[in-house]
């Protein structure tokens, strides 16, 4: 694993945990087809929340949120719907939330964006 | 999930009611808005949203549809706002469906949750309360407007709060009952009093013979002689609206966005006069979603054009269907809409392009191809709609200086506005049973019902047919002139005299036959 993935992977990870302390309930992480990939598959409630989780170590090229472009979020989009086919889950809410993220050697810093798409 | 509110939609000068339909239902959070929106209305869903959420409210995250029904007619305007945040409040259970149901709504939000004031809030409601909606929600900013309404009650909010804490009892909002400002006190406009005008009795009694039955008029005179005066003031002799008329001409104003913030009813009749490089689609209406023009906001009123054979040709030509019909139909790929233009025409010209034609003491220097060019943008069948086409000449400076002299017998507003209203009166008790109310109306079937000759008239006419080489519809303006200056007397039979001044209003003025007819 190279040394981006890796951060990507640790980010995922610390997100999965900030969100389980907020009370969603992980049901998939890193769901991949060939249309695209879905970082965290959650519950809150009733509602099925898609999460993207975007990490980055430095602001020098900016938030990380700023990089999601309008090709990513259609990619996620379609990701969403073909997992909401495949998996029966037309009756429920569904809500697209970006997670930010910023590595530190001090830790973790978390910024939940909610129904960002 | 389902919710149902009522609005209403502008078409033309009318309004038709219109169900805004909210449903919200599982699936990714959007929001669609169907029944033909155009661009004002397909952009409420970002200031619902942003509305919404910075009022505290939630904006449910479901798919939500909105249906403008009847689906089939397109919708303009930014008043859909309101209804349609009240139908998505009312969808995911913020207010009661029982409540919300027996309102209607207008108003546009701002990103901060307040609703402002909306074009046309007074056609709107006048449709919806035709249609027997009796409570309706609109912005404070149009309750002056709108409470000239008789039978309908209103509720101005300044907030989206207003609206939901009215509704679910929190706090009620006492519907705004509006006094009705006598017309009086604005009727006198500022313009001024024909007591100004020195001289110049034969026009100013030219005037009030065409505001008795607002008849057409052409003033043709030297620069300086006191045309544009004569022609501001005129507003000042003509009678107060009645409160259809007033409602009428309020719902033009309020279409065209020309109603100022802070009032209500339009009371004084209105007066235009447009630059004469207006373009025909500004005089006329129109625009790719219509907007009625000068000719429809001088309804009712007096539509002055100063210059006249200045105007664009064009632009001219477009005034003969209000002046025969007294509406305008404007056609555009969006729709046909038809709005009311029955004013009074006021025209102002020189007689020559130097403006000295057959001026007493100054020369012209326009050659005679100059002089026809000039007259000939004013058509035949534009002037022949003309009632009267009267001649100005300055007045001499003795009656100009010498105060004792002109003072003695000057006519002034108040003395001339009672006669025309007199006038009026007994033209509309005439007419009670015909389709008309004014004599500048009539028809030749009518005319010989209500403009009997006497001997001793008919004569006088025969002559003037002679010797002026009138044609049959002069021949008829004469007569319906007649007809208004015997009422203007008060009296029942048209004289010799009373021909005789119409044949004075009456002397032809087109290329034709141009000033050796005079």
């Amino acid at each position: 694993m190279n040394g981006r993935k890796q951060i990507g992977a640790k980010g995922e990870e610390a997100a999965a945990k900030y969100l389980t302390g907020q009370g969603y309930r992980i049901i998939d992480k890193n769901f991949k087809c060939r249309i695209g990939e879905l970082d965290i598959i959650a519950m809150e409630g009733q509602t099925l929340v898609i999460i993207e989780v975007k990490t980055r170590s430095n602001l020098s090229y900016g938030l990380p949120c700023e990089s999601i472009t309008t090709e990513k979020k259609r990619h996620i989009l379609r990701t969403l719907q073909y997992y909401v086919m495949v998996h029966r889950l037309e009756e429920l809410d569904l809500r697209i939330d970006v997670i930010e993220i910023l590595s530190r050697e001090d830790g973790f810093y978390v910024h939940h964006i909610k129904d960002a798409i | 999930m389902y919710s149902k509110i009522t609005t209403s939609s502008v078409v033309g000068v009318d309004a038709e009611i219109v169900t805004v339909e909210t449903d919200l239902s599982p699936g990714l959070p959007s929001m669609t808005i169907v029944g033909l929106p155009d661009i004002s209305v397909r952009e409420a869903r970002e200031r619902i949203r942003a509305a919404l959420l910075n009022a505290g409210y939630r904006f449910p995250s479901k798919r939500i549809t909105v249906n403008l029904s009847p689906a089939s007619s397109r919708k303009e305007g930014t008043h859909f706002d309101l209804p349609i945040a009240i139908g998505v409040m009312t969808a995911s259970g913020d207010i009661s469906p029982e409540e919300a149901v027996r309102y209607a709504f207008i108003g546009e939000l701002s990103l901060d949750g307040r609703v402002t004031p909306v074009q046309g809030a007074i056609a709107l409601a006048i449709g919806l309360r035709n249609k027997g909606v009796e409570k309706l929600f609109l912005p404070a900013g149009n309750k002056l407007e709108v409470s000239i309404l008789k039978d309908i009650e209103i509720y101005p909010v300044e907030h989206i709060a207003d609206v939901e804490a009215h509704l679910s009892g929190f706090q009620s909002i006492m519907p705004f009952r509006g006094r009705l400002r006598k017309s009086s006190a604005g009727r006198i406009s500022s313009s001024g009093d024909y007591a100004d005008v020195a001289g110049q009795e034969g026009v100013k009694r030219a005037l009030q013979v065409a505001a008795a039955a607002a008849h057409n008029i052409l003033m043709v005179g030297p620069p300086g002689a006191g045309k544009t005066m004569m022609a501001h003031r005129l507003p000042g002799i003509l009678p107060a609206m009645t409160y259809e008329e007033s409602l009428e001409v309020t719902k033009i104003y309020s279409l065209a966005g020309q109603l100022p913030a802070e009032s209500g009813l339009v009371t004084v009749r209105p007066f235009r006069s447009p630059h004469h490089t207006i373009s025909a689609t500004a005089l006329a209406g129109g625009g790719s979603k219509p907007k009625p023009g000068e000719v429809s906001l001088a309804h009712y009123g007096v539509l002055f054009l100063d210059e006249f054979p200045e105007f664009q040709r064009k632009a001219l030509e477009v005034l003969r269907q209000p002046l025969e019909d007294e509406v305008i139909t404007i056609s555009r790929a969006s729709a046909t809409v038809t709005y009311p233009a029955k004013f009074m025409l006021v025209a102002a010209m020189n007689p020559c392009p130097c403006g000295y034609y057959g001026h007493s003491t100054r020369k012209c220097i326009c050659s005679e191809y100059q002089i026809l060019q000039y007259i000939s943008k004013i058509s035949g069948p534009l002037a022949d709609r003309i009632d009267m086409h009267v001649e100005i000449f300055p007045v001499p400076c003795e009656e100009l200086i010498d105060e004792e002299k002109g003072n003695s017998r000057r006519m002034d507003s108040e003395q001339m506005r009672r006669a025309v209203e007199t006038a009026r009166s007994v033209q509309i008790d005439r007419y009670c049973k015909e389709k008309i109310s004014y004599n500048s109306q009539l028809t030749s079937s009518l005319m010989e019902k209500y403009c009997l000759l006497d001997r001793e008239s008919k004569q006088l006419l025969k002559m003037a047919f002679k010797t002026y080489d009138l044609t049959a519809r002069s021949a008829q303006k004469i007569v319906k002139l007649a007809r208004t200056i015997a009422d203007l007397e008060e009296l029942e039979n048209i004289s010799a005299t009373h021909v005789a001044e119409a044949i004075r209003y009456n002397r032809f003025f087109t290329a034709g036959n141009k000033y050796e007819k005079l």
